[in-house]
C-alpha cells in the first residue's frame, strides 16, 4: 500500500504541486442483512481506494478514485493538482512534519478478520432468534451483522508514512411490537467492538425487551420534571452538540457557542469528558490520524469546567498552535454505512469521546425520580449553534415516584443541551459506545416535557 | 416508453463503450445462471462527484471523485447473495459472481420464508437526464466562483451574519443494467445542488437558517432558482428572526407551505407505506382501502417527473418507473413494492427498488412523494383560519413504525382572525401521520416540489423530491 501511496506524491511533485499527500484505505466486510424479520441477503464488500490532496500556491485540492491502479490513481493526481489551482489562496495550507506515533492497543482482532460467512450468519441468527422468542408479540423491522477488516496508508511529501490495521465489528436490530392494532415504537439495540466480543443473543433479547416495553403508550400531560437519557440520547443530545462546539472548524468560523469559553464552567463538577485517540479497544482508536499525526488524549472538560478545543494540523497552523491529532475522513461513520474515508479530505472531528461515567446504575437514577420521564430514544432536531433541541420522546416511559408508569406516545421533550449541562443530577455507572462516542445515560432536572393536554 | 424520458440513441455518444459494457455485464449475469442461480442482476455504476465548499470567505473543500463498479446480485433458492468490487477485470468479475451465488447458496437452508420476484415485462432503452446546459461544460472554477460570489452576498447582507457556508455538490451517474429476465437498460443521472447554510447572531441570540435547490438538471438550474435568492431567503430569515419568540407548545391548527407538505408526505406516509416497513409491522399495515386521510387528500410517489430530484424512470430490479398513487381521496390504496413484495401483495411491482452506489443492495425507498392539488386559493386558506401558525421551510425529519413523525419547521408566524401576525422562530413539529391527514380541511391549488436538496437516510443515501400545496391541518408543536 505505502509504495502506491508514494508512487502517487511522487507524481503530485512532477506534475506541479508543492505538496502532495496520498491516503489509501482498504477494506473487507463480511455482512448479514435482516429485513423483514428474515436474513435477506448475505454480502461481501470488498473496496479499496486513494485520496491525493494537493497544495499549489496556498490552493489546496482533492481528488479519489475507487482504482488502485496506476493511470487512475495519476489521473486523481491530476485532478487534485488542477482543483488545488483553481481554489482560493489560504496562507494556513501546508501539510504536516511527521511525528512519533505512539502505541495503541486493542484495534485488531485475528477472529474478525479470519471470520467465516458461515459464522457471520450464524451470529446474525443467533440475534434474530433471541429477539422473535422473546414474546410473539416481537417483529423485526430490519437489523445487520458486519464483519470489517480494513488498512489505511497514508504519506505526504513532508516525510509521513504510517499504515495501520484495523478490524471491527457490529451487530444491530430494530425491532417493534404489535398486539392487536396498537403499534409500539422502533427499538433500537446494537454493541459494536473492535473485538469478536459482542453478544448477539443479548442485542436480541434487548431490542425485543425493549419493543414489548413501547406498548401500552399514552401521552401526559405537559409538565416541567426530570429527563433520564438513554445511552443513544445522550450521545445524539450531548455528545454531538458538544462535539460540534468543541470542534476548532466552528469555533474559527464563528458557529460554535463555545466560542471564547475556554476556562469557563459549563457543566456541573461531576462532568469530565476527554477526547481519547488511544483508548484501548476504541471504536475509533488508531495511532495516527487522517492526516498522518499522532493521535492523543486531550481533555475536553474537567471537573465541568471547559478546557480545549480538537484541532488539526490547518486549524491549529490558524492559532499557531499544534494538531490534537483530530484530522478525519470519517465524520459519517465507521461501517458500512457511511462512505469509504478516501472520498473525503480531512476535516476536524473527535476520535473516542469519552464522558467519564458516574458512581450509580441507571436504575438507581431512574428510582430516584420524582416525576419525570425516561428517554429510550430522541426523534427531533438540535440547532448545533446554540444548542436548542426540540422532538419526540421515543421508546420513553413516564416515572412517578421511582415507579415506571407507562410507556409515552405522543410526547416531546424541549430544551437547550448547554443548559441541561448545568443541570445534570446524575450520571449512570454503565457506559456504551457509540460510533465515536463512549457515554453513560445521564439525567437532567427541570426539563420541559409537552404532551397533547 | 413515455414521452421525452426515454430516447433510444445507440448511435449517440460513446457507443462502443456502452455496448461492451453491456456485453460484459451480460456474460456475467449468464455466469451466475449457468452457476446455479434462479436469478442473477448486475449493475454497473459510475458517479462523479465534484464539490466545492466555502465557508466564510474560505475554501473549506474543492474536490472532486470517482466511483466506479459493479454490484452482483444472485438468488439461489429463495436466497439472496450480493457482491461487490470496484474492479473492472473481467476475472475478477466472474470471481464475485460466483461469490455472490456462494453467498446466497449458503443463506437459503436458514431462511425463514424464500424470496421470489414478481414477474416483469423486460425492460430495454435508455433514459439521459436532460440538461439544456450541460454540466460538464461547466469548470470547477465556475464553480467555486458561484460559491464565492453567494457567500459575499451574504457577507455583505447584515453585520449580523455570523457565520456562512456555502455547497456546490454535484453528482453526475451512469448506470447499466442487465439481468437474467433479459432486461437491459442505460442511465445518465445528474444531480447539481446548492446548499447555503447562514448562522446570525445579535446578543445571546443565534439563529441558524439553510435554503438550497437540487434537480434533475443541467447548469440552467441556476438560472431558475438564482444563487443570489437561495442565499438572500436564508440571510432574511436568519437575521429576522434574531429577536423572534419560539410558538408555544401544544396542539395547534396549522397551515403547511409546500416544503413541509414534501416532508409530511415523505417523512409521515411515504416510509409508513414501504411494504418492507408494512411486512415488519407497521402502522400501515392492514389499511390498504381503507379511510385513513381526510378525502381532499391523494397522495403520490412518483418517478416520472424528469427535472425533480426524485426522478426515476427505471428501479434497480429493472422495474420501470411509474406513478404509484398511495392515498386517493382519503382511501389508502397502494404501498411502495420492490419485485418481491410486490409478489407477496400481489401487485405490479412499483418501481421502488433502488440503491444508492454499485457497494448497496437496494432497498425500497420513496421517488417524488407529494400531494396533488386541490381548489383552495393560499390567500384564502389563511384568511380562513382563525387561530393558528403559518409554518415555513423545512428541517430534517424522521418516522416510526407506530406512525408517529417528527419534523423541524425553520419559521412560523401566528396567524390570528386570518392575517399574518408575527413570526417565530423553528420548532419541531410532531403528531400521527393518519391522525394529521385526517385533520387535513384544506387542500390548496398552489404546487410545488423543492425538497431535493436533502437526502432521504435509510441504510444508505438517496436522492428524494416531494411537496405538495399548502395544506391546513392539526399537530403537535414541540416547545423550545
Amino acid at each position: 500500500m505505502l509504495n502506491l501511496a508514494e508512487k502517487a506524491i511522487k507524481y503530485g511533485k512532477k506534475i506541479g504541486a508543492d505538496e502532495a499527500e496520498a491516503y489509501l484505505s482498504k477494506h473487507r466486510a463480511v455482512i448479514a442483512d435482516i429485513e423483514r424479520g428474515d436474513i435477506s441477503s448475505e454480502c461481501i464488500q470488498e473496496i479499496g481506494g486513494i485520496g491525493i490532496r494537493t497544495i499549489k500556491d496556498g490552493g489546496v485540492g482533492f481528488s479519489y478514485t475507487d482504482k488502485l491502479d496506476e493511470p487512475r490513481i495519476r489521473e486523481a493526481a491530476e485532478d487534485s493538482y488542477h482543483i488545488a489551482r483553481a481554489s482560493i489562496r489560504d496562507n494556513f495550507a501546508a501539510l504536516p512534519h511527521p511525528k512519533k506515533l505512539p502505541k495503541v492497543r486493542g484495534g485488531y482482532d485475528n477472529r474478525i478478520a479470519d471470520l467465516q460467512v458461515e459464522e457471520c450468519i450464524e451470529m446474525t441468527k443467533a440475534m434474530l432468534e433471541a429477539a422473535l422468542s422473546y414474546d410473539k408479540r416481537v417483529r423485526v423491522d430490519m437489523g445487520k451483522f458486519e464483519a470489517r477488516v480494513e488498512e489505511d496508508a497514508i504519506v505526504n511529501t513532508k516525510g509521513v508514512s504510517a499504515v495501520e490495521r484495523g478490524t471491527r465489528v457490529l451487530g444491530f436490530l430494530t425491532t417493534l411490537a404489535r398486539e392487536n392494532e396498537e403499534v409500539s415504537s422502533f427499538a433500537h439495540e446494537f454493541g459494536s467492538s473492535r473485538s469478536l466480543d459482542v453478544d448477539p443473543q443479548s442485542i436480541g433479547l434487548i431490542a425485543a425487551e425493549k419493543a414489548v416495553g413501547g406498548l401500552g403508550a399514552k401521552t401526559v400531560p405537559s409538565f416541567e420534571g426530570t429527563v433520564l437519557l438513554d445511552f443513544l440520547p445522550t450521545a445524539d443530545l450531548i455528545g454531538n452538540v458538544l462535539a460540534f462546539g468543541i470542534n476548532s472548524e466552528n469555533v474559527q468560523s464563528n458557529t460554535s457557542p463555545l466560542e471564547g469559553k475556554i476556562g469557563n464552567v459549563i457543566a456541573v463538577p461531576e462532568v469530565n469528558i476527554i477526547d481519547d485517540g488511544l483508548l484501548d479497544g476504541g471504536l475509533a482508536t488508531k495511532s495516527f490520524d487522517d492526516e498522518g499525526l499522532p493521535r492523543r488524549r486531550t481533555p475536553i472538560v474537567e471537573d465541568g469546567v471547559l478546557k480545549r478545543f480538537l484541532f488539526n494540523h490547518y486549524t491549529g497552523r490558524k492559532e499557531g498552535i499544534e494538531s490534537t491529532g483530530n484530522a478525519s475522513r470519517r465524520r459519517r461513520g465507521l461501517f458500512s454505512h457511511a462512505p469509504p474515508p478516501f472520498e473525503s479530505p480531512p476535516h476536524v472531528f473527535h476520535s473516542n469521546l469519552v464522558v467519564e461515567r458516574g458512581a450509580k446504575t441507571w436504575e438507581d437514577l431512574r428510582d430516584e425520580i420524582d416525576k419525570g420521564v425516561v428517554v429510550g430514544r430522541f426523534s427531533g432536531n438540535v440547532e448545533k449553534g446554540n444548542g436548542d433541541f426540540s422532538g419526540v420522546v421515543k421508546q420513553g416511559f413516564l416515572v412517578e415516584r421511582g415507579e415506571i408508569k407507562h410507556s409515552l406516545v405522543g410526547t416531546m421533550v424541549s430544551g437547550n443541551a448547554y443548559e441541561m449541562l448545568q443541570r445534570i443530577s446524575g450520571i449512570s455507572r454503565e457506559v456504551r459506545d457509540i460510533e465515536f462516542c463512549r457515554t453513560p445515560m445521564i439525567r437532567i432536572e427541570n426539563a420541559k416535557i409537552t404532551g397533547k393536554t | 416508453m413515455e414521452g421525452g424520458i426515454y430516447k433510444r440513441n445507440r448511435n449517440q455518444g460513446k457507443e462502443n463503450e456502452v455496448w461492451n459494457l453491456r456485453d460484459l455485464l451480460e456474460a456475467l449475469v449468464e455466469h451466475g445462471i449457468s452457476r446455479g442461480a434462479d436469478y442473477s442482476e448486475v449493475r454497473h455504476q459510475k458517479r462523479l462527484r465534484s464539490l466545492a465548499i466555502v465557508r466564510r470567505g474560505e475554501m473549506d473543500t474543492a474536490s472532486s471523485g470517482v466511483g466506479e463498479g459493479c454490484g452482483i446480485r444472485a438468488l439461489v433458492d429463495g436466497s439472496w447473495g450480493f457482491s461487490t468490487t470496484s474492479s473492472l477485470n473481467r476475472k475478477e468479475l466472474l470471481r464475485k459472481v460466483e461469490e455472490a451465488v456462494r453467498l446466497a447458496s449458503g443463506s437459503a437452508p436458514i431462511k425463514a420464508t424464500k424470496v421470489k420476484l414478481a414477474d416483469v415485462k423486460p425492460v430495454e432503452g435508455e433514459a439521459r437526464a436532460e440538461m439544456q446546459d450541460d454540466l460538464r461544460n461547466h469548470s470547477l472554477e465556475e464553480k467555486i466562483a458561484l460559491t464565492i460570489e453567494a457567500d459575499k452576498y451574504a457577507k455583505e447582507f447584515s453585520e449580523e451574519i455570523r457565520s456562512r457556508v456555502v455547497r456546490y455538490d454535484e453528482h453526475i451517474v451512469e448506470k447499466h443494467y442487465v439481468n437474467s429476465d433479459g432486461s437491459y437498460y442505460y442511465l445518465f443521472d445528474v444531480k447539481p445542488q446548492l446548499l447555503v447554510e447562514i448562522t446570525a447572531k445579535r446578543g445571546d441570540a443565534i439563529t441558524e437558517t439553510v435554503e438550497g435547490t437540487c434537480k434533475t438538471m443541467g447548469w440552467e438550474l441556476f438560472k431558475e432558482y438564482d444563487p443570489i435568492t437561495i442565499t438572500e431567503r436564508a440571510c432574511k430569515r436568519a437575521v429576522s428572526l434574531l429577536d423572534a419568540k419560539r410558538p408555544a407548545s401544544g396542539v395547534k391548527t396549522v397551515v403547511l407551505d409546500p416544503t413541509l407538505v414534501g416532508i409530511l408526505s415523505h417523512e409521515a406516509i411515504g416510509h409508513t407505506v414501504e411494504a418492507d416497513f408494512v411486512i415488519a409491522g407497521s402502522a400501515a399495515s392492514g389499511k390498504i382501502d381503507k379511510k385513513v386521510a381526510n378525502e381532499m387528500v391523494t397522495l403520490v410517489d412518483d418517478g416520472t417527473i424528469a427535472t425533480c430530484a426524485g426522478w426515476l424512470p427505471f428501479d434497480d430490479e429493472g422495474v420501470l418507473g411509474k406513478k404509484t398513487i398511495i392515498i386517493d381521496k382519503g382511501i389508502l390504496r397502494s404501498y411502495l413494492h420492490n419485485r418481491e413484495t410486490a409478489l407477496k401483495f400481489n401487485v405490479e411491482p412499483t418501481g421502488n427498488s433502488r440503491a444508492w452506489s454499485y457497494r448497496d443492495i437496494p432497498l425500497i425507498r420513496m421517488r417524488a412523494t407529494y400531494i396533488e392539488s386541490r381548489d383552495w386559493k393560499r390567500q384564502q386558506i389563511i384568511e380562513d383560519t382563525k387561530d393558528g401558525l403559518l409554518l415555513m421551510g423545512a428541517q430534517g425529519g424522521q418516522t416510526d413504525s407506530n406512525a408517529e413523525f417528527m419534523f423541524g419547521v425553520q419559521e412560523a408566524y401566528r396567524i390570528e382572525r386570518g392575517e399574518i401576525e408575527e413570526p417565530y422562530r423553528g420548532v419541531t413539529i410532531s403528531g400521527n401521520a393518519y391522525d394529521v391527514l385526517s385533520s387535513v380541511d384544506a387542500v390548496g391549488k398552489d404546487f410545488d416540489l423543492n425538497i431535493g436538496w436533502g437526502y432521504c437516510g435509510k441504510m444508505q443515501r438517496a436522492k428524494v423530491d416531494g411537496g405538495g400545496p399548502s395544506i391546513r391541518s392539526t399537530v403537535l408543536i414541540g416547545g423550545r
